[in-house]
Order: C-alpha cells, then structure tokens, then sequence
C-alpha cells in the first residue's frame, strides 16, 4: 500500500516523512496517514480527485494550542481510507479546496461556522447552522461551556503541562547521565506503563450508573487518569499537544 | 361584591407593546431585498413547508418556471450534537445519535457503539451482534416505507402514503417491544444490547415479513406504473457519476447513478460478513431509478433479516451489568455505517479523560442536499419536489 501510485505522488507533496501507514487499522480505521501545511493543501486534493477518491469527512479539531484541519478522502470500489492533517497557525486561514470537491463547499462552511476556520477564496463563506448575526464559534473548546467544567478542564490541562514539563526535565536529566543510567530507568517506566494497562481497565469496567448531571463524573475519572499519567510520565509527554 | 377576572386583570396590566420591530429578511438574505433586473425573481420555498421534509428552506431563483439558482438555507433544527458530546463522558452521547436521524435511528445508535467499541476494543456477544444487525435492517426498511409515503404525497398521490405508513406501524410495534421506544432509540449498549427480544420476536417478525412481501405487490400496483408518476420521474434529475465524486454523495443516491458502493460490502461491520444479500445498482441516475434501488434495497434487508432470524444463537446479549464507563485510548478513530441514506460516519478523538475530546458525525443527507443544490440549476420548479423527495433528505441529520 505504501509503494501504490497514489502514496508517491501524494508522499511528494506533503511534509516530507510524515506519510505513513495507519497505525492499527483494525481499531483506527486509516490507511493512509500524512501531515500537509495549508498551501500544499490544493494541490493534494486535486491529486486525489483525479485519482478518483472522494472527499468523504472534513473534522476541524480545536487542540487549545491551535487548530487542525483532518481531510479524508475514500474510494468507492475499494475501502482506502486516507486521512490528511493540516495543522493551523494562530491565524486559522487555510486555502479552500471548494473548486476541486463540492463537498468541500458546506464542509468548509461548516468548518468555519462552528470552529472559525477563515477560508481562503470560498465562493460563499458564511454561516451554515448558526444564524447569520452569531458571533460566537461554538466547537472551540473555550466556548459554550459552564464554569464548572471550565475550572475543571483548566485544571487538567495545568497538570498536563507540568506533568510534560516534569518528565522533560527527568528526560533531560537522564541524558546528561551516564549512558548506563539512562538505559536503566527504562525498563521499570514500561513496567510502569504495563501495569498501568491492565489496571485501569479493570478499573474502568467498574460498572456505575450514569450520574444524573454531566458535570458530576468529572471528580472520579479526573483522579483516576492523573494516577494513571503520574505512574507513565513518558506517555503524558507523548500526548502533550492533545 | 365584584367578582375579579383574572384575565381582565392580566389585560389591564400588560398593554399591548406600542409598536413590534418590523420581521424582516434584511440580515439574512440581502439578495431578497434587491429584486435582480435581469427579469429573474426569487421564490422562497420552506422552512414551513410540507414537502421540506423538515425544515429547510430553498432560497430560489427563477427564470419564469426555471430555476437559476438555488441555496438551500438550512439550521433550523440544529441542536449541537457535537458539543453535547464533549460535556459528557461516552456513556452520556449514547441517546444522542438516534435523534440525529430520527427515521434510521437504530442504526445510528449502534454505529456509535460500533465506533466506540472497536476503538476501545470491547466485545460484543454474537447474539446481540446478530440481534443489532437484524433490528438495523427492519430500521431500514422502515425508513425506506416512510420515503415511499412521503415522495408519492410529494408527488400528490395520498394513497400509497396510507398504504406504507400501514405497513411501517408494524415494524414500528416490533422495534417498540424489543427496545421500548417507536423511533428515537437507544437499544444498543457498550458492549452489547440494553435487553434481550421478547419470546414472540421471531414469529411476529416473520409474520411481518409475509405479510411486507405480499404489500410490495400491491404497491407495485398501485404506483409504479402509474402515467404520472413516471413522468414526474423518469429522466427528472439525472445525477452524473463525476457530481456524486465531487460531494461524496453515498447510499442508494450513489447506487442509482451507477456506483457500487454500500459500507456493508466494502467495509463490513456487524454481522454482514455472514450475510448473503446483493447491492442493487442503476445506471440512470434519475428518480426513477432512486425509486427501484430502494425497493430492492427493502427487498434484500428482508432477506438479511430472515437469514438473521434463522441463525441467532443463544446466549447473552451484553454485559451482566451495563459497561458505563469506558476507559479510552488516546487517538482519533473513524468508523462507518450503512444508513438508509448513506454512508454514516463517527469520527472520535479521544484522549486519557473519560469525555471525548471531540465527536464529529458525516452525515450522508448533508453531502447529498450539498449536491441537490447544484443540480437543480437549469430544471423546472415542478420538478424541484419530485428531486428533493426522490433523494430522501433528513433535516434533523443535516443540522445535527
């Protein structure tokens, strides 16, 4: 899959390295993955199109430091599912690709209606499902939430950051030591991880019912991923930007 | 002693507002307020309308009975699916999605099970996975009745209408007593089904489908080879296979214009693998062929249900106690299903906390009223209601 036609050409186009093939298809559903920087974005489409792939889903994603564009195009006689990842700067702008696909039309729309995704040369770039005088973007993460769960995703994302910014330092620390102190602390992290694996998975089939209120669950689990990411620091360092 | 009226009262103490701001188009729809000079005007179709299916609203412009130009203007019923699902942990969206497409409700509801389960690696026991399967098809069927009802009385033919929602009361009757509701449910589960069918499922349901059968005949009757109805349809929006590339456009829509393609043949979910059924395909691409590719689509779902009655095994259909809380694994997962309009898709990013991050849902209505809009340029306004019925459009599903 890797050497078809199609992966060359879209491989050239893209982040050089950032094509691979998707991890875990079984569970994940891709193919195909590759990363592209917004100017690439036009001509990876029109490849596409020509080749005969269809536009099937456009997810803008809000990751709180900055926002992405996932770009996923399928066949109709075979299942090839390709998904291509723009990252945005702090500007949201991205070129439309409304001239190549029409999906793309209400896509980007929707897109821009709900995370505030600034479209580049879209023939007719405004709201779609919200009425025309909303000023708001609702699918930020910062938008349209209550205090209570404000306060609590601040909190997560203040111990994120100082779990990441702990085990850079340890990381940091490490490499300055010796080169058989750095392979030592290894083996017990995947220990760590191991354990933390099968744990909360015991944990997480504790079968509650569902609390009445959406903001109540927010207590337990919160405490039970922080034990989880203080026993792997090397994993919560991987997964810093989300 | 004077006997005080409280409405009286009320009137006295709330005068009438001395003047109401004027209801006007101004902010929405600027191209209402300058009539074009090019001998072209505007009609405006919906969002009170009957044949919206909903509520959309069709801004049209138009050369005498041509359409020019036409922009769907929808919203109306949007409810921020996707935002209701980042508040909650995974458990809390489980109602949601039935409600996104209240006619294919089942199968929106276990295609977020499936998309949760297979990114979070639960199992599901073989009897609820026939068990969903079969309830998804007798959901398609269901569907596709109420379509049949609601294109003909689109067309003006009253009758039919009666004749499938007839028949689509007994499906409804058989879901209600398996899952305890008629149209929006919530019957799968993480890991299985909230209850077993009662004992008399399976008679009733064969029941059911001698008696659907038999009622396709009369419909065949009664419609298909009516003069009118055939001229309504018959090279009436004649979608191109280079238009349905373009918007993505999926389901029997895509399957009318010549292209194969069906979730359930190219990505198999469920209990398909197992199944023996065919994907009927047209070549025509009009309404005409939208309509056989769903009547032989209802043909083939009755033919998997059969073949699900005939193998469902014994056993449990889910967890002793309901699986609430799932522990999720970091990454993004993207899973499909074949709904009675399409290709339905649940894209979830996750992260360690028991919320999703973010859910996005590919609707398959949404691409396919992207690509009615385009294709509606240059056809007769009359024609406009047969096209919009013909491809069978879920409001609620578009604005989610």
């Amino acid at each position: 899959m890797i050497n078809s036609p199609i992966t060359t050409a879209v491989s050239a186009l893209v982040v050089p390295g950032s094509l691979r093939e998707g991890e875990e298809r079984e569970r994940r559903g891709f193919d195909l993955e590759a990363e592209a920087l917004p100017e690439q974005i036009v001509s990876v489409a029109a490849l596409y199109r020509g080749a005969g792939y269809f536009l099937e889903c456009l997810t803008a994603v809000d990751r709180e430091d900055f926002r992405e564009l996932w770009y996923q195009f399928n066949r109709f006689d075979r299942c090839e599912r390709h998904l291509v990842r723009v990252g945005l700067d702090e500007n949201d702008t991205i070129p439309t690709v409304s001239h190549v696909y029409g999906s793309a039309r209400w896509f980007e729309r929707e897109a821009f209606d709900m995370m505030g995704i600034h479209v580049e040369g879209h023939p007719n770039l405004k709201r779609l499902l919200l009425p025309e005088d909303a000023d708001f973007h609702p699918l930020r993460r910062d938008q349209c939430i209550d205090d209570e769960l404000r306060e609590t995703r601040e909190k997560r994302r203040a111990k994120r950051i100082a779990q990441a910014e702990k085990a850079k330092a340890k990381a940091e620390a490490e490499a300055a030591a010796a080169a058989e102190a750095a392979e030592a602390p290894t083996e017990p992290q995947t220990d760590a991880v191991d354990a933390d694996a099968s744990e909360p998975t015991e944990e997480g089939k504790v079968n509650e019912a569902p609390p009445a209120n959406g903001t109540s669950p927010e207590t337990d689990p919160g405490a039970s991923s922080d034990s989880a990411a203080e026993a792997a620091p090397g994993d919560s360092g991987e997964g810093e930007p989300s | 002693m004077s006997i005080e009226s409280a409405t009286l009262k009320a009137y006295a103490e709330h005068p009438r507002t001395p003047e109401y701001a004027p209801l006007r188009f101004g902010t929405l729809t600027p191209a209402l307020e300058q009539a074009p000079d090019d001998g072209t005007y505007y009609l405006n179709m919906g969002p009170q309308h009957p044949s919206m299916h909903g509520v959309l609203r069709l801004l049209l412009r138009l050369d005498g009975e041509k359409v020019v130009e036409c922009e769907p203007i929808i919203g109306y019923s949007h409810r921020a699916h996707e935002k209701m699902a980042e508040r909650g942990i995974f458990a809390q969206f489980l109602p949601n999605p039935s409600r996104m497409d209240y006619l294919g409700g089942m199968i929106y509801n276990v295609g977020y099970c499936q998309a949760v389960e297979r990114a979070f690696s639960i199992e599901v026991p073989e009897r609820a996975r026939v068990l969903r399967t079969l309830c998804c098809e007798l959901n398609r069927i269901s569907s596709h009745l109420l379509w049949f009802g609601t294109f003909l009385l689109d067309l003006g033919a009253f009758t039919p209408f009666l004749l499938a929602f007839q028949d689509r009361e007994k499906i409804l009757d058989i879901l209600d007593s398996a899952s305890g509701s008629r149209l929006t449910y919530c019957y799968a589960n993480f890991g299985g089904l909230t209850l077993d069918v009662p004992d008399d499922f399976a008679d009733r349901t064969r029941q059911y489908i001698k008696e659907q059968r038999e009622a396709f005949h009369t419909y065949h009757e009664l419609v298909t080879g009516n003069v009118i109805f055939r001229q309504r349809c018959e090279g009436i929006g004649v979608f191109s296979k280079d238009t349905v590339l373009s918007y993505g456009m999926t389901g029997p829509n895509a399957r009318a214009s010549g292209i194969p393609y069906d979730v359930r043949k190219a990505e198999p979910y469920g209990f398909y693998p197992e199944l023996d059924f065919e994907v009927p395909t047209r070549e025509e691409g009009d309404c005409l062929a939208r309509y056989f590719v769903r009547f032989e689509e209802m043909e083939q779902s009755l033919r998997m249900v059969e073949q699900c009655l005939d193998r469902l095994p014994e056993g449990p259909v889910g967890p002793k106690k309901p699986l609430v809380r799932v522990k999720p694994k970091p990454g993004e997962y993207y899973h499909c299903v074949e709904s009675p309009r399409g290709q339905f898709g649940m894209f979830i990013v996750a992260d360690k906390n028991p919320e999703p991050w973010r859910i996005k849902a590919r609707t398959p209505s949404f691409s396919n009223l992207s690509a009615m809009a385009e294709m509606l340029e240059g056809t007769m306004v009359a024609d406009t209601i047969a096209i919009l019925g013909s491809i069978d459009i879920v409001m609620p599903e578009i604005d989610r």
